[in-house]
């Protein structure tokens, strides 16, 4: 009887075995998630002010390097089997398109301004650098790069 | 590649980019001369910042060499060396941030990168290059 009072708390347990904890969520997973949504969202703002006419903004060729470096940050990001389109309706695709505006017809948000595109390069820059200190290493390297590249654009917005 | 390497490697290339400023910065009109000087004075800093950290770590401090093989004949030379020295400089702090679990030394390697992306998108911009900037600053310079 003392020995049934021993082993049945251990039901279900064989030697040498213990519930293992569960693993710690991997915190590159969340970094390289909030990465992907950043250059998401400059890809974004890009292709509006590539659909604008306004003298205030870069010209049309800065705009178009500037977009095409996002999209292979993206793609850096979303690794090599995962296009830069990937998640677009078929037939669109990673390059801008014609710089022409909008139609009247067809009124879509206010064109960035430059400082607009200023304030997204500062703020994309940062938001990558905060992901370097904790990343894996391969990932660190990465977002450092990033956040480089975008602080660096700041010199090609004016 | 332990830290104290890639800190190390880091310092003598430090020391080529004082050096070569030094030569570029006299072909050079008094513009981009002044950039030149406010380059050079960063890396000066850095310098002294990564002797300070090898010392700390009880290692050894690469000296800087005699001479450097720099050859600036006219300005897009100079421009062209500017451009060398930070991309080269880039490729270390990416090496750094890349290459250590220490959050302190990684966040030290991004400053170093981001700072030389920025002053190497300047000289190009002097080039006339467009865009003056690389899509992945640390790593398009090992090409």
């Amino acid at each position: 009887m003392l020995t049934a009072a021993v082993v049945l708390p251990l039901a279900g347990c064989t030697a040498g075995s213990r519930p293992r904890p569960p693993a710690p969520p991997d915190p590159d997973v969340a970094l390289r998630a909030a990465a992907v949504s950043r250059e998401q969202a400059l890809i974004a703002l890009y292709e509006s002010a590539l659909g604008a006419v306004a003298r205030s903004l870069p010209p049309t060729a800065v705009l178009v390097a500037l977009h095409a470096e996002h999209v292979a940050h993206l793609a850096a990001l979303t690794g090599p089997r995962t296009s830069p389109t990937a998640g677009r309706p078929p037939g669109a695709t990673a390059s801008p398109r014609a710089t022409s505006p909008p139609t009247a017809a067809t009124p879509g948000p206010a064109a960035p301004a430059a400082a607009d595109l200023l304030a997204a390069e500062a703020a994309a820059s940062a938001g990558h650098a905060v992901g370097v200190p904790t990343s894996s290493r391969r990932l660190a390297a990465l977002l450092a790069s990033l956040s480089a590249a975008e602080a660096a654009h700041a010199v090609a917005l004016t | 590649m332990g830290d104290v390497a890639l800190l190390q490697a880091l310092l003598a290339a430090e020391h080529a980019a004082v050096y070569g400023y030094g030569v570029l910065g006299a072909r050079l009109d008094d513009v981009l001369r002044a950039q030149a000087q406010q380059a050079a004075a960063g890396h000066r800093a850095r310098r002294d910042q990564l002797t300070s950290l090898l010392l700390a770590r009880g290692a050894t401090t690469p000296a800087p060499a005699a001479a450097y093989d720099v050859a600036v004949t006219a300005v897009p030379d100079a421009l062209a060396l500017a451009v060398r020295l930070e991309t080269g400089l880039g490729v270390r702090w990416h090496d750094l941030v890349g290459g250590t679990d220490a959050a302190a030394l990684r966040t030290l390697g991004l400053a170093g990168l981001t700072g030389t992306a920025v002053v190497a998108a300047r000289w190009r911009r002097a080039q006339g290059a467009a865009p003056p900037t690389t899509a992945f600053p640390g790593v398009d310079a090992r090409d």
